[in-house]
């Protein structure tokens, strides 16, 4: 490289020599830290003659005579123009530019620069993106915005996170949605993270509103990346690999095999008479992998030709879990594409196709849980012991074989023309395309009565989902004195598709993989599972008009109005406006003395919707296959009639947002805080309800209907300090917001259902209910308040009936004297009331040292799966505490399986708060001359550690227990386990 | 520049040139009911799905037979700890919230729906005239059938007997259900559903006359009206249409299905799955462990087995025990459930339990499917019958209802009687209908509920009702009133 420089350098001396002309040269340097600016443009003003910087700041420019005034411009920083007045050497400090460092971002059909945002939208950026190693991207924004909840709820392999921002609106699906470069999607598995750009979390009513009917659970916007000029027009070619190992946090402290034979013993006495023969197996030890592997290899190239803007990024990722027979493995292969063919008209395509394959595992943590460790794994010849509790978990393992193949290909063509003067349309056409193959085959095979199968059987399904998005829009943008004004128009029309053939079939004719078809079964015992597709379609005007004054005044207006087929001809359009006003108060005159660096106020409300229901609950379907048997021959006859009734009177569920927001400055921004307050009322909920019996609806049938009004409020802080000690440069940042969730009004609409019970342990028994004046989903049961000491206490309390001595004692909140139903009370919430994240960045010289911790409290977990106890099952180890005599303990009851002390109630209840070290990186950057020795661009290799540790009172796995469904979550019923993670890792590129 | 706002014009067009019904999607697979039933063949697929109600597994109280488990024939049975809230009903504490009941309750009212989609929407469709009757007669006959149900176990209940069903719906009373529905219905089908040997081949199975009529019968049985109980009962029997089968067993085997002393039945093919044809009711029942894999719940009791008299075939024909051989299959039991459990540990000399099974649901065979395949048997011959003699007994003639009890004794290989009253009828019933969900009512019906469960639980002047489910009292929000005692 030097070489080139020097030979260039050569030919201008030579040529200027030539031309009798005078040769200036001089360094180049950055006022911040006062280091060389590599490929720095030098040019003559007012020529085309123009020179670069070399890799230590040099440049040299010969100048023809009359040519006396030289430019130096570079990205970021403010350009410098020089008088030459025949001097032979300039040497320049350039400055950063401060306007250009202002944030561009990401909003809905567009970008802003950040300070003039009247939204509350917040960033993820740069290394952060890539810093959890996961298959899942969002993985990312956990700790790292306020507002934002990321839960990995699974160990699994593959398994995605549980996103929420601010609270939980719905009652319902209440995921945001993700705009992957403009395609509106539910989930973004399909991405490697080495491919994103940017995160930006549209948190308020102004930034969502543009996405109408699907902003209300808040709007994540994916940008992937594109082609990046380098100096020489050569590419930048990037590569990154890493390798980890998961091992297991934390085990569930379960009894031993002679504990639990003692516990036995006091509830079937004599079971186990002699304690030390009993055998030992610890079956989190015998099933679990001690490590597993997870290993990530992207890599990308990607340049400016020309008018050609282009990305190619390649990425493998394979994942095995802790539980085996668990994997997860994935290609991506990512393009994006831009062609500038002038000024006026440009085309591109962004497309991803990601091949991935999930071989699913037995549910076998429920299994493990309860099983036996009196029992023993395998019988003397080797085959598999019976297992007391639920049966043999590594049988479960061994004849478990479901795998599912995936193809799925996101991506979007768009062309972008101006038109006329300040007006830019643009058309796109986005598809999401997902194809899965499912199999799963279960041998003949016997361990015991209740764990075994006679026949074997397979069953498969072919799902094929297909998503299109045609959008069209017109933006009008103009500057005139200090008024700059944008508008933006836009008609979109999009259509989601899903469906599956599958059929099952018994008796194939072996049990080889080659031989896992239906067609090889016993054609008899054929099913056929095809219902029909599920497709909905929206169409959808949209309009915003963005106006700035003076960078200090700032007005946005948006209004879209969505029509959706899901619901009835009347309710089908739903209007989503929002107004928001923004004051840099910064930029007035009068705080030109402050010290500080940004002071910004902000303000808005919109309406926006939510319609994530199935596409056909308006309808009262015919259902099929209600099916009689007739004749000695019993032919089967078809039958068909009524099914669920639908709710013809179905619309959009709609949420009323405002905030609140101040951004503040100091010290040239060294200290960087915002905070938001924001309000959130949900109103026509959309619900399925259960409906009464007598409508012959069936069973627990549920309509839905828009029944419910829920408030979300809170405060939402972000805070970060920069700065340096000599070599070390630090960052400081942290967030936290509060949610304060509450039901205002419950069936309003419907006439019905004072209350909505839920989270269902799967036995019977449900523990939540949603009430008015309560938190969604809040647990519901018995407020334990003691154990019976005694005989004269039992027979002096309120008690159901069958309590004993050294029961659990409920509380009579009803002061009835008596213990009901009616005694259940509500129990606590599974909504944190305070989620936090902080983080530190420091860099010495070569070595940068990062470190995220995040943390929420205020919530509750149900250890759903101490109480679901049909049968014998192992106990966690707080049972030793058992009370035992009066006096004993007033909070650990006798042991017992089921029945009286199995009741929902408090005792099942634990803290869920905790503080966890997320992720904790050494990070070493190869010096510049070594790597410019090996012709490289950046070279840096590091170490990291993922949940490294977790402060938290839970007994459970992890304590980040949550469901899609936000009438049931926080109920821990078995979850695959978290895994702590020890990653190695090196990046670098040319 | 003009050759741009040409490619801007285009696409403009093509946006806004998406059809105005666009938005209209038409829900794929599944007809809606603005389009059904249409036709002569749609009418035959809705009377036939009020049929297919009866594979719901719900419809038989909630899955388990907690009538029998109430009464003094039946344990919970399976392992000690499976299901273990079932005895609950076996101690007389469940509560208004138990889970059964709910499920039952809306099983019996989609089963209504179903009835009232062929009596509503049916009957204006332009068909064969007397085949649409007799399709309205049979629903007519089904939804006779769900309200004695209903009114029997929970006395009041919401009259629904059309498709607009409001959704607060106060409770009408008992008599009113059978004064409007229960009887013209059953009035309706005795008409005009044809008698069982006029059907074809291929519709054996369908409601005949002469179910109807039984039904009647025992529904004028339940109002107290002997004289009218009497009259449908002789109708029954002087059809000569029925007899009772030579074998006990057989009135519930593979063999018998369908055979002269079915009167109404529901047939079920061997597959573990509701649409194919299969029936869970008799797998919920099954043998635990070997041969059958079944759940093994409602264990006939000790008090059942001592009740019988010596060399009832009913004993053996009602109770399989471990270790019988049936039908070439021997009975291994499971392995988990200890196979006799004492009242007095540790001594052990008081039987409390024994592992045992209910004879009348068995299907020879090594797999749960054939379990789906039973045929359960609604109404039999022998009941009608039981119904005869005690409506002949009530009605001061003795002599003919001795004929009846006689013929059942017979079949059962026990000795003719000389004289009959009530007692003996009484007796008579329990033997040869134990395990069919009917003891826990008959003996309401018969005022004995008290005498004879009260040492298991049995609150006089509570228990005679269950209780409305506490979810559909919740969700009426005050419309619907709970029952006395509850």
């Amino acid at each position: 490289m030097k070489f080139f420089y020097n030979l260039l350098i050569a030919l201008l001396i030579g040529q200027s020599a030539f031309a009798q002309a005078l040769i200036v040269k001089g360094k180049i340097i950055s006022k911040e830290d006062n280091q060389p600016l590599i490929g720095v443009t030098v040019v003559v003003k007012g020529g085309v003659k123009g020179v670069a910087t070399d890799v230590e700041g040099n440049y040299s420019i010969s100048l023809n005579p009359g040519e006396d005034t030289l430019k130096f411009s570079y990205i970021g920083y403010k350009p410098q123009v020089k008088a030459v007045n025949n001097q032979t050497e300039i040497n320049v400090t350039l400055e950063l530019d401060a306007q250009m460092l202002v944030e561009v971002v990401a909003v809905g059909y567009g970008t802003q620069r950040k300070s003039d945002l009247t939204g509350a939208v917040s960033s993820v950026r740069g290394a952060d993106i890539t810093k959890i190693p996961s298959a899942s991207p969002e993985m990312a924004l956990q700790g790292k915005v306020a507002g934002v909840q990321v839960s990995s709820v699974s160990g699994q392999p593959g398994a995605a996170p549980v996103v929420r921002i601010r609270g939980v609106g719905t009652l319902n699906d209440a995921s945001p949605i993700y705009v992957v470069d403009g395609v509106i999607l539910d989930d973004i598995s399909f991405l490697s993270s080495a491919d994103i750009e940017s995160f930006e979390v549209l948190k308020d009513a102004s930034a969502t509103a543009i996405y109408g009917s699907r902003g209300a659970n808040g709007v994540i916007i994916v940008t992937t990346k594109s082609g990046k000029g380098k100096a020489d027009g050569k590419p930048e070619i990037n590569f990154s690999s890493e390798f980890s190992l998961q091992h297991l946090a934390k085990k569930i402290d379960l009894l031993n095999g002679r504990e639990f034979a003692e516990v036995v013993n006091i509830i079937s006495p004599g079971s186990y008479n002699n304690l030390d023969a009993v055998a030992n197996t610890d079956w989190q030890k015998e099933v679990l992998n001690d490590y597993a592997p997870m290993q990530s290899y992207n890599a990308s190239l990607s340049g400016i030709a020309g008018k050609y803007n282009y990305y190619f990024g390649g990425g493998f990722f394979k994942q095995e879990g802790i539980v085996p027979k668990s994997t997860y493995e994935r290609v991506t292969i990512k393009l994006n594409n831009i062609y500038t063919f002038s000024d006026h008209f440009r085309v591109g395509v962004n497309l991803t196709a990601t091949p991935f394959k999930t071989q699913n595992p037995a549910g076998v943590i429920p299994t493990l849980y309860r099983a036996w460790p009196v029992s023993v794994p395998f019988n003397p010849d080797g085959s598999f012991a019976e297992v007391g509790g639920s049966g043999n978990p590594l049988a479960d393992i061994e004849y478990t074989n479901n795998t599912t193949q995936h193809i799925r290909s996101v991506g979007a063509a768009f062309a972008e023309l101006k038109l006329f003067k300040n007006f830019t349309f643009k058309t796109s056409y986005g598809f999401d395309l997902a194809y899965a193959k499912d199999r799963s085959f279960t041998p003949v095979f016997f361990v015991s009565p209740s764990q075994s199968a006679d026949l074997s059987s397979l069953t498969v399904k072919n799902t094929q989902d297909k998503l299109w998005l045609f959008e069209n829009t017109l933006t009008y943008n103009k500057t005139f004195g200090k008024h700059t004004l944008n508008v933006l128009g836009g008609i979109t029309a999009q259509e989601n598709t899903s469906g599956h053939l599958g059929g099952s079939v018994k008796d194939l004719i072996g049990d080889d993989p080659s031989l896992w078809y239906l067609s090889t079964g016993d054609q008899t015992t054929l099913t056929v599972d095809n219902p029909g597709d599920v497709i909905s379609r929206l169409q959808s005007y949209l309009f915003r008009v963005n106006y700035q004054y003076d960078n200090r005044y700032l007005f946005t207006g948006s209004f879209r109005r969505d029509g959706s087929s899901k619901f009835g001809k009347n309710n089908r359009y739903g209007n989503f406006p929002s107004a928001a006003v923004g004051w840099n108060i910064i930029n007035e005159k009068f705080m030109a003395d402050t010290k500080l660096s940004n002071l910004k106020l902000r303000a808005s409300w919109g309406i926006i919707g939510n319609e994530k229901i199935e596409g056909t609950k308006q309808y009262s379907l015919i259902d099929n296959g209600i099916n009689p048997v007739f004749g000695n021959a019993e032919n089967l006859n078809s039958g068909s009639s009524y099914g669920v009734t639908g709710n013809e009177n179905l619309k959009w569920e709609e949420t009323q947002q405002t905030d609140l927001g101040l951004e503040i400055g100091f010290l040239n921004n060294r200290l960087r805080g915002e905070l938001d307050y924001y309000r959130k009322v949900t109103d026509g909920i959309l619900v399925n309800l259960q409906v009464p019996g007598h409508l012959g609806n069936g069973a627990f049938a549920t309509v839905t209907y828009n029944a419910a009004k829920v408030l979300n409020s809170g405060v939402e802080l972000t805070l970060s300090w920069t700065d340096k000690i000599g070599n070390l440069n630090y960052t400081i940042g942290g967030n936290a917001s509060s949610v304060n969730n509450e039901v205002l009004e419950l069936g309003a609409t419907t006439g019905a259902n004072s209350f909505i019970i839920s989270g269902s342990l799967g036995n019977g028994q449900s523990v939540t209910r949603t009430v008015v004046g309560h938190s969604i989903g809040e647990f519901y049961g018995y407020n334990v308040i003691g154990v019976f000491q005694n005989q004269a206490e039992l027979d002096a309390s309120p008690k159901l009936n069958g309590q004993q001595v050294g029961d659990l004692k409920y509380e009579d909140t009803n002061h009835d004297g008596v213990i009901t139903t009616d005694d259940r009370t509500y129990l606590g919430s599974y909504i944190p009331k305070l989620v936090y994240g902080f983080n530190l960045t420091l860099n010495y010289k070569s070595f940068d040292f990062l470190m995220d911790f995040s943390g929420q409290m205020g919530n509750k977990i149900y250890n759903g799966k101490a109480e679901i106890r049909p049968d014998l099952y192992n106990f966690e180890a707080n049972v030793k505490d058992h009370w035992n005599g009066d006096g004993t303990s007033n909070s650990e009851p006798m042991p017992s399986s089921g029945g009286v002390n199995y009741e929902p109630s408090s005792y099942f209840l634990q803290n869920g708060s905790f503080f966890r070290l997320r992720s904790l990186t050494v990070n070493y950057n190869f010096s510049s001359k070594l790597v410019s020795k090996l012709k490289l661009g950046k070279a840096s290799v590091y170490v990291r550690a993922t949940n490294l540790f977790t402060v938290s009172k839970y007994s459970g796995y992890t304590p980040e227990i949550a469901t899609e469904d936000a009438l049931s979550s926080g109920i821990d019923l078995g979850v695959y386990p978290v895994t702590a993670v020890y990653s190695v890792g090196i990046n670098f590129n040319f | 520049m003009k050759k741009y706002s040409l490619v801007f014009l285009f696409f403009m067009l093509l946006s806004i040139s998406c059809k105005k019904d666009f938005l209209d999607v038409k829900p794929q697979g599944n007809l809606t009911s603005a389009l059904f039933p249409q036709s002569a063949a749609d009418a035959l697929l809705a009377v036939n799905a009020v049929y297919g109600s009866m594979h719901d597994w719900n419809i038989y109280s909630g899955g388990y037979p907690i009538a029998d488990l109430l009464s003094d024939d039946a344990e919970k049975g399976s392992n000690p700890g499976d299901q273990s809230h079932l005895n609950l009903y076996k101690s007389y504490q469940f509560t208004p919230s138990i889970e059964e009941l709910p499920r039952w309750y809306a099983a019996l009212y989609k089963g209504i729906k179903f009835a009232n989609v062929v009596n509503e929407k049916v009957s204006i469709i332009e068909m064969d005239v007397a085949l649409r009757t007799r399709y309205i007669a049979e629903a007519r006959f089904f939804r006779a059938m769900f309200y004695f149900n209903l009114v029997r176990a929970f006395g009041d209940v919401p009259k629904v007997i059309n498709l607009e069903a409001e959704r607060k719906m106060p409770r009408s009373p008992k008599q009113e259900i059978y004064n409007e529905i229960i009887i013209p219905d059953l009035e309706y089908a005795i008409v005009n559903l044809p008698s069982k040997n006029s059907y074809g081949a291929d519709d054996i199975g369908r409601a005949s006359k002469g179910a109807a009529q039984s039904l009647m019968a025992k529904v004028y049985l339940y109002l107290a009206d002997y004289t009218k109980a009497e009259q449908y009962a002789m109708d029954v029997i002087n059809t000569n249409d029925y007899a009772l089968m030579p074998q006990f067993t057989d009135a519930f085997s593979v063999a018998g299905q369908y055979g002269s002393e079915s009167i109404f039945e529901v047939g079920a093919r061997e597959f573990e799955n509701t649409a194919q044809g299969g029936n869970q009711y008799a797998n919920t029942q099954g043998v635990r462990g070997a041969p059958n894999k079944g759940w093994g719940f409602n264990r006939p009791s000790v008090d059942l087995a001592n009740f019988f008299e010596p060399g009832d075939a009913r004993n053996t024909g009602t109770i399989i025990s471990l270790g019988d051989i049936i039908d070439g299959v021997l009975i291994v039991g499971d392995i988990s459930t200890p196979d006799i459990t004492y009242s007095d540990p540790p001594t052990n000399s008081i039987i409390k339990e024994k592992e045992t099974y209910n004879r009348k649901v068995w299907t020879p065979g090594t797999n749960t499917s054939t379990e789906w395949g039973h045929n359960i048997r609604i109404i039999r011959y022998a009941e009608v019958l039981l119904i005869a003699s005690e409506a002949l007994v009530r009605n001061g003639n003795s002599g003919q209802a001795l004929i009846y009890i006689n013929q059942i004794r017979q079949r059962a290989g026990l000795g003719a009687l000389a004289t009959v009253d009530l007692d003996v009828v009484y007796k008579e019933r329990r033997a040869e209908m134990a395990m069919e969900s009917d003891r826990f009512y008959d003996l309401l019906r018969t005022g004995r509920a008290a005498q004879v469960l009260g040492p298991l639980g049995f609150v006089a002047g509570k228990n005679e009702l269950f209780p409305i489910p506490q979810s559909e009292i919740d969700l009426s929000e005050g419309a619907l009133t709970q029952n006395p005692g509850w």
